[in-house]
């Protein structure tokens, strides 16, 4: 009798503080989920570019905002994004390739990497045909380098 | 008898009234301040630890913590910055407003506009300079006069802490300008933090665990530098951090009490303390050593007090705050100076298209962006991550108990300082000039998998070699304290280096110049 109540006692000694400790963890995790943000705000990823006819060949159009530079050669459409792949620096389109002035990355006019920190090449967005018959460029696709879209006209 | 009965009549109300109206000055005081004024030693020890702002010092101050070539009064002088912050960062948020829209102008109001307040955001930036220097130079002292040896390990982590703290301090105050600088540093900055994707992408596991991104959001708030960042880096820089750094400085100041007072050497000569404050009574009061005195001079733990007559110690009132307070004064005048003689830099407003060409971090930051150059993982999270935890570390893995609170206390420590100044020198000036005229792997092997850079880049390669130097030291030393002496040469040499490097030869693109004045024009 002596023994049971003694480990009862034990028991709840124990414990309280176990409740004490554990209820912090919970209640500081959730804090912490509380700091991760869910909404990112941001503009609209994609761009209306008008009718396929308003790029011909030889076309090279920047969207500065956007942070992306549209291509027209004998393959069709492309679109290279101008955000390096070492630290978000927005390069420059030299009319050869792209440099960054952060960290002195260089990328060809492909964008792959020729020299500089940079981990890889630039990425190439996605240009569709919408019903209307207009292009857009969609900042949320991707496509693998080398992939140009031809939409006659 | 009757008469003096009447003249001894009880005073009216009135009469007590104003009695006490006139003894108010008085007990007021008296109710404030339980004690004399400090002309006598008890009076002046019951000032100090009758005083919340004074008693985390001791009554005593051991004669040795005022020799000037000791402690170079570094910590003080950090301690002195960040109040001078503080008090410049309260006045700096009565005109701040944190938005994408305001802040920049309100921060150019404050500049141009506000009575004063070009002065007080030149000393707010002056002091954020001038902490991290006194902290980063209050660490150096520290190792190298041997002070985070037992029992003072801990605080050197609690030291650590509060260096990374500081630093955080600069990083999220450099954003709220929203001017081309700070945009650009913190995106630069924010990538780093989510640089790990450059190992987790070269693993293929990014879908599933994504560390760089989400410690990236969980510092912006969202994917871009944006209002978001903005709020998120206004909230630590001025409510979080400094009260994490506030909590850890009062621990940090309450722990040198707690360790027996600032570090010493175990026999302290007189001539060791020439110059330095002395009370007589005390010296002469106890001829012999192991009397046991009273609990006031008294300290827990096997510290040099125990047991020990207070000689060679002074009262801590006045002799200590005087020195306090000389050294708050030097940091307070040297700040003005400096803030009529340069302005804080404010480019223009902020824009997302087009990056300062050279986007250059705060110097203390610029050693590590020299080494992100070569690869964002290893320069930005790698290495530093690494040398802060060895740094924490040092005192559990080098268990020496030589002297401490002397610099350089015998022939090896100078000579191994020495010879390894001279090696990381070489190491990195040859690492750099090699990069510079050669580059690197990419350039050689354009198609070369990341996980090569990242494995095998100059960072790297000035990492392995220090390592390797202080092993061997080690080896052939055979004490734990030589080793980290040379590796903690190592990387303070490296970081000077680095930090010159980066701010004196790099320019636009992070291109080699010898001068800023070759910089192409653009």
């Amino acid at each position: 009798m002596e023994e049971k109540k003694k480990s009862r006692r034990n028991f709840i000694s124990k414990f309280a503080p176990a409740t004490f400790w554990g209820s912090l963890a919970v209640w500081g995790g959730s804090l912490l989920k509380f700091t991760m943000p869910t909404l990112l705000p941001q503009e609209s990823k994609k761009i209306k570019l008008g009718m396929p006819e308003d790029y011909p060949t030889g076309t090279t159009k920047l969207f500065e905002k956007e942070r992306v530079v549209l291509f027209v050669d004998n393959d069709g459409l492309f679109a290279i994004s101008t955000i390096c792949t070492h630290l978000g620096c927005v390069t420059k389109w030299t009319g050869k390739g792209f440099d960054c002035p952060c960290h002195g990355s260089k990328f060809n006019a492909q964008g792959q990497v020729v020299r500089g920190p940079a981990p890889k090449a630039l990425k190439w967005f996605k240009i569709e045909k919408l019903p209307s018959g207009q292009l857009s460029l969609n900042l949320d696709k991707t496509v693998k380098l080398g992939v140009k879209e031809q939409f006659y006209v | 008898m009757s008469n003096s009965d009447e003249n001894n009549k009880k005073p009216s109300g009135i009469e007590i009234f104003l009695t006490n109206l006139k003894h108010l000055p008085q007990s007021f005081k008296d109710a404030a301040v339980r004690h004399g004024p400090p002309s006598s030693n008890r009076a002046a020890s019951q000032t100090v630890f009758s005083n919340l702002f004074l008693h985390i010092h001791s009554v005593r101050t051991h004669r040795y913590n005022f020799k000037k070539t000791f402690t170079v009064g570094l910590g003080i002088a950090s301690a002195a910055a960040f109040v001078i912050l503080v008090i410049t960062g309260v006045l700096l948020m009565i005109y701040y407003k944190p938005s994408l829209a305001q802040a920049y102008n309100s921060v150019k109001d404050i500049h141009f506009a506000v009575p004063g307040g070009r002065l007080i955001r030149n000393i707010h930036r002056w002091g954020a300079h001038l902490m991290v220097l006194g902290v980063f130079l209050h660490m150096v002292r520290v190792f190298m006069t041997g002070s985070y040896r037992h029992p003072r390990q801990f605080n050197w982590v609690v030291g650590m802490i509060l260096f990374a703290v500081t630093l955080g301090l600069s990083f999220t105050g450099y954003l709220l300008p929203w001017d081309q600088l700070a945009y650009w540093a913190t995106t630069i900055g924010a990538q780093i933090a989510g640089s790990p994707v450059e190992i987790t992408d070269a693993l293929g596991i990014t879908k599933y665990i994504d560390i760089g991104g989400t410690q990236m959001r969980l510092l912006l708030g969202s994917d871009v530098v944006g209002e978001e960042a903005l709020v998120r880096f206004y909230f630590l820089h001025c409510i979080f951090l400094p009260l994490v750094l506030i909590t850890f400085l009062g621990v940090h100041f309450w722990r040198i009490r707690k360790d027996g007072g600032m570090s010493r050497p175990s026999k302290i000569t007189d001539d060791m303390l020439v110059g330095t404050p002395i009370d007589v009574a005390a010296e002469m009061a106890f001829p012999t050593k192991n009397k046991t005195y009273g609990l006031m001079c008294l300290v827990k733990g096997d510290s040099n007090n125990v047991k020990n007559s207070p000689n060679q110690t002074v009262q801590s009132w006045p002799h200590l705050f005087n020195y306090e307070m000389a050294i708050f004064i030097l940091v307070l005048a040297i700040l003005i100076v400096l803030s009529y003689v340069s302005d804080a830099p404010l480019k223009e407003a902020a824009n997302p298209a087009v990056p300062e060409n050279p986007a250059k971090a705060p110097w203390y930051f610029l050693g590590l962006q020299e080494l992100v150059s070569y690869s964002a993982f290893m320069g930005g999270v790698a290495i530093p991550g690494l040398a802060v935890l060895g740094l924490m570390l040092i005192p559990f893995l080098d268990r020496t108990r030589n002297q401490s609170g002397i610099w350089f206390p015998d022939k090896d420590e100078k000579t191994v300082f020495k010879s390894t100044v001279i090696f990381s020198s070489i190491v990195i000036l040859a690492t750099l000039i090699f990069t510079v005229n050669f580059g690197w792997l990419r350039n050689w092997y354009p198609q070369i998998p990341q996980m090569f850079i990242v494995i095998l880049n100059p960072g790297t390669v000035i990492t392995s070699l220090f390592v390797w130097w202080s092993l061997r030291i080690l080896k052939k030393t055979g004490s734990t304290r030589l080793g980290a002496m040379s590796i903690f040469t190592c990387f303070l040499i490296g970081f000077i280096i680095l930090t010159y490097f980066a701010y004196q030869h790099r320019g636009p693109n992070w291109n080699f110049y010898w001068w800023p004045s070759l910089w192409p024009t653009h």
